[in-house]
């Protein structure tokens, strides 16, 4: 079964934003699968992730389905919206500091849930949460249930926020930004164990991210959001090797590289190539293809409609260009 | 900030639309109706009191309300209605003074303390819990010994006890502004520390002073007519309404209870007053400061 | 205008925040100066730019030192025709009150002072430095993107005309798509005007589009120094190869990043101890 299965996603807030802030989203997790969900800020990715945990900002308009795990999430209360946060999805924030009761010890925060919900004894919550944070790399997890969070480093933070949201034993994780606040090198290790414990539970994750080719090198799909809507939905590989959308190449050619082998050498660094202009506020809403006032191969057409999301040969693009960038080489 | 914050920025945002939505409003409105009518009785009472406050009519001892009085009178047959009017006057001017005063002052000493850090920190923290721990009552029965009585002893004594709790928020708020960038950039720029902290820290801090002083307006007519009450500040026959309270309370004990309750209704209905209007302006900072 | 740093350190409580640290940024250089939270690079900054002070060490522009305390109306002023800085959060670095040419009015007036008409003239030259139109120019902090105040805080550096510019973490909060226009704005204004920067970045790759020298710190202390391309390609110290091999890519894999980085700490004082 899909574990996530997002159908014409509309999220929005009139009294805020002028225009949606999810518009039109379409986008399927299968179990085991890793998909990445990229864009900038205010692009409705982070909106798009928490409509899954039947999370909306208050006094939100919604529209479309979501559906976890074959249980529609849009329009859920009460204690069915309960159930599928102890149950079925949980989610891994940017900044772990934000996300825990600094007043409560490490052990409370991991065994609470389990007590609460699963009705677990003391004894029995406390066994599973020491494993859990062996399982994500705490050296001495029976010292550190009896720590505060402050007496960890981010990272180490980052990895009990990892083991918390595994104890929910999850059909879906939602992971957003989760190492966007972290050091380089801390990142590494962060994505490390969220993968390894994705794999061995082969269980679907959603991965929202600002950065593309983070998300290449670990996701198995991509899906790219500019202004509310997906522009463009390929396989990791593939959209690097041949981005349709002329954004998501706009992204690609103004992200810093480091050297590949053959120019390390040189001195001479070819300049980046930026996307132009500004992202489109909420207070905006014009008509036609949101990107267009910043597209480099722009015609009449663009402003006139939205465009349509085309799909062929597993790659999905909306671009009233697509056809002809379909199949050519980036 | 990066991509994500976005999004729940905008939603704490219109949370707090939400809660103070129409009602709020509508509360406010209320709120700057009533002062406005305290405002301008006290500054054209001589226009709109009925008689002088201190016009005797022995006949109408303990008059009820009636057309002629309307609000009654007291115990020496003086017009309640007039005597509020004109006990407005130093009712509101008291508080006033206080709030100024102690907004200045405790301006002044927290953001000097934030901005100079250090030894001066430490002296003005230090003084300040000293000043906290001084029960306020005995601040103003030693300015009425040294002052003598009158308005001028508790608005004194009423300075000094306010002047903490805006050299507190100030303080914590000019640590916090100070911290920011743009406060760094203008040093790096080479601007001196009385113009950064002139121009732009304490224009900054400024909604949130406003938000506590307006509070603290409420607070001081409520400790300045306390002390009315117990002798310790406009002394009779000058109309104040601490003073009416305690004149007419044989009143009360007679079955008589206008001449003392109406000044006490009038103290509750301007307190109650700058309080909403106070948490309106707080919140409103406090949205404020969301990116 | 060249900027020798010797032997600076700053200590906080226990903690050796920057340790003997020596460089120099040539007139008209630009030097990365590279390393995670926590490595020292934005107290050597700050040090550098006189919002700090150094326990020890100098800080030396054009033979005077500039670590103590300014004297003076006239050496505040001649400091910051020196040196100015960038900051990383654009919706702070900014008086949320000011629109832009308010903001850039102040410091041009504090700098070159001269008749309205000139100080306006000013305004417009570094507004159109920045790349900034007239909406810009008119709007307060809140009413511009990441990007535009970034271009603002820039032009209110610009302003002082100084000979070397610090960017902490100057492009570290903007998405990717600005990101670029940013660097290469700053790129050109170096080509244009000559200026020098200090580049303070966590980022080896945003580093290497900027830069010419770059000093990687670790734990306060700088673990290696040379040619930006010269350390990228062939890196000397255990540090600097984790830092590089950190930066996602094709083909990357985390787990084996995460190994060799707690072989590093095994190696090394490991200060993220549970």
């Amino acid at each position: 079964m899909t574990a996530l299965a997002i159908n014409n996603l509309t999220v929005e807030l009139p009294a805020v934003a002028r225009r949606p802030l999810v518009a039109d989203v379409t986008l399927q997790v299968g179990a085991g699968e890793v998909v990445g969900l990229v864009g900038e800020s205010g692009s409705g990715k982070s909106v798009t992730a928490r409509a899954a945990l039947g999370l909306f900002p208050p006094s939100a308009q919604v529209t479309g389905s979501v559906r976890v795990a074959g249980t529609e999430v849009v329009g859920l209360t009460g204690q069915a919206l309960r159930r599928l946060r102890a149950e079925q999805v949980a989610m891994v924030f940017q900044d772990p500091r934000a996300s825990i009761n600094p007043l409560r010890r490490v052990g409370d925060f991991l065994t609470e849930a389990l007590r609460a919900n699963r009705g677990w004894s003391k004894a029995k919550a406390l066994t599973r949460a020491v494993e859990l944070l062996t399982e994500v790399g705490i050296a001495q997890p029976g010292v550190a249930v009896r720590k505060y969070p402050h007496q960890f480093s981010g990272g180490m933070l980052q990895r009990v926020m990892i083991a918390s949201a595994l104890a929910v034993e999850p059909v879906l994780l939602l992971a957003d930004e989760p190492t966007t606040a972290l050091d380089v090198t801390t990142q590494a290790e962060i994505l490390a164990t969220l993968l390894s414990a994705q794999a061995e539970r082969a269980m679907a994750m959603l991965f929202v991210t600002h950065d593309l080719e983070l998300a290449a090198t670990i996701c198995d799909r991509i899906a790219v959001m500019y202004a509310g809507r997906i522009v463009e939905e390929q396989p990791a590989q593939r959209l690097f090797d041949a981005p349709q959308h002329p954004y998501t190449r706009g992204l690609l050619t103004a992200t810093p590289k480091l050297p590949a082998g053959g120019d390390a050498a040189s001195s001479d660094v070819a300049p980046l190539v930026p996307v132009a202009g500004r992202p489109l506020s909420l207070a905006e809403n014009p008509a036609g293809c949101a990107f267009a006032p910043r597209c480099p191969i722009v015609v009449d057409d663009c402003a006139a409609a939205t465009p349509v999301t085309r799909v062929r040969d597993g790659a999905s693009v909306a671009c009233h260009r697509a056809d002809e960038l379909i199949g050519r080489d980036a | 900030m990066t991509a994500a914050s976005a999004t729940p920025g905008l939603i704490r945002r219109r949370v707090g639309r939400l809660r103070t939505g129409a009602l709020g409003g509508w509360l406010n409105i209320v709120a700057l109706a009533v002062l406005t009518v305290f405002v301008l009785a006290a500054v054209f009472a001589d226009v709109v009191s009925p008689v002088g406050p201190n016009d005797v009519s022995l006949s109408d001892t303990l008059a009820p309300i009636s057309g002629e009085h309307l609000l009654g009178a007291d115990q020496s047959g003086r017009d309640t209605l007039s005597r509020l009017i004109y006990g407005a006057r130093g009712s509101l001017l008291g508080p006033l003074a206080v709030v100024a005063g102690s907004t200045l002052l405790g301006t002044a000493f927290g953001v000097w303390a934030a901005w100079r850090g250090g030894v001066v920190d430490w002296l003005i923290s230090r003084s300040t819990e000293v000043v906290f721990a001084f029960p306020g009552l005995l601040l103003a029965i030693l300015a009425v010994a040294m002052i003598g009585p009158g308005l001028t002893a508790p608005v004194v004594a009423m300075v000094i006890a306010y002047t903490p709790y805006i050299a507190r928020l100030s303080r914590s708020a000019a640590l916090q502004e100070a911290a920011k960038p743009y406060i760094a950039a203008y040093r790096v720029q080479g601007f001196s520390s009385l113009t950064i902290v002139a121009r732009h820290l304490v224009p900054n801090i400024v909604p949130l002073l406003l938000a506590q002083s307006t509070l603290n307006f409420g607070y001081a007519l409520l400790d300045l007519a306390a002390l009315s009450y117990l002798g310790f500040g406009v002394q009779p026959p000058t109309p104040d309404w601490g003073t009416m309270i305690r004149e007419n309370q044989q009143a009360v004990l007679e079955g008589v209870w206008q001449p003392s309750l109406v000044p006490g209704v009038c103290i509750v209905l301007v307190v109650v007053a700058f309080t909403t209007l106070g948490e309106a302006i707080a919140d409103r900072v406090a949205r404020r400061d969301v990116p | 205008m060249s900027l020798q740093v010797a032997g600076l350190s700053k200590r906080y409580g226990p903690l050796l925040a920057v340790d003997d640290v020596t460089f120099t940024v040539e007139d008209g250089g630009a030097l990365g100066l590279v390393g995670e939270s926590g490595s020292g690079k934005t107290t050597t900054a700050r040090i550098i730019a006189g919002l700090e002070r150094a326990d020890a060490g100098t800080v030396m522009v054009d033979g005077a030192d500039r670590a103590g305390p300014a004297r003076g109306r006239g050496q505040r002023l001649n400091r910051a025709r020196q040196i100015q800085m960038v900051f990383q959060d654009p919706y702070l670095s900014l008086d949320p009150r000011l629109t832009t040419t308010e903001a850039l009015g102040e410091i041009v007036a504090l700098h070159e002072p001269g008749s309205r008409h000139s100080r306006r003239h000013r305004v417009a030259e570094l507004l159109d430095q920045v790349g900034l139109g007239q909406r810009e120019a008119a709007a307060l902090p809140r009413q511009l993107s990441g990007g535009q105040r970034q271009r603002v805080a820039i032009a209110r550096t610009l302003a002082a005309r100084p000979r070397l510019l610090i960017l902490d973490e100057a492009v570290a909060a903007l998405d990717v798509s600005i990101q670029a226009q940013i660097l290469n704005l700053l790129i050109d204004l170096r080509r244009q005007t000559g200026i020098g920067y200090l580049f303070v970045s966590h980022d080896l790759a945003v580093v290497r589009y900027v830069t010419e020298q770059v000093a990687v710190m670790h734990s306060g202390r700088i673990v290696e120094q040379g040619a930006t391309h010269e350390v990228l390609a062939r890196p000397q110290h255990a540090y600097t190869r984790l830092l590089l091999a950190s930066v996602p890519r094709r083909g990357w894999d985390p787990a084996a990043v995460s190994r060799a980085r707690r072989d590093l700490h095994d190696t090394t004082s490991d200060k993220e101890t549970v």
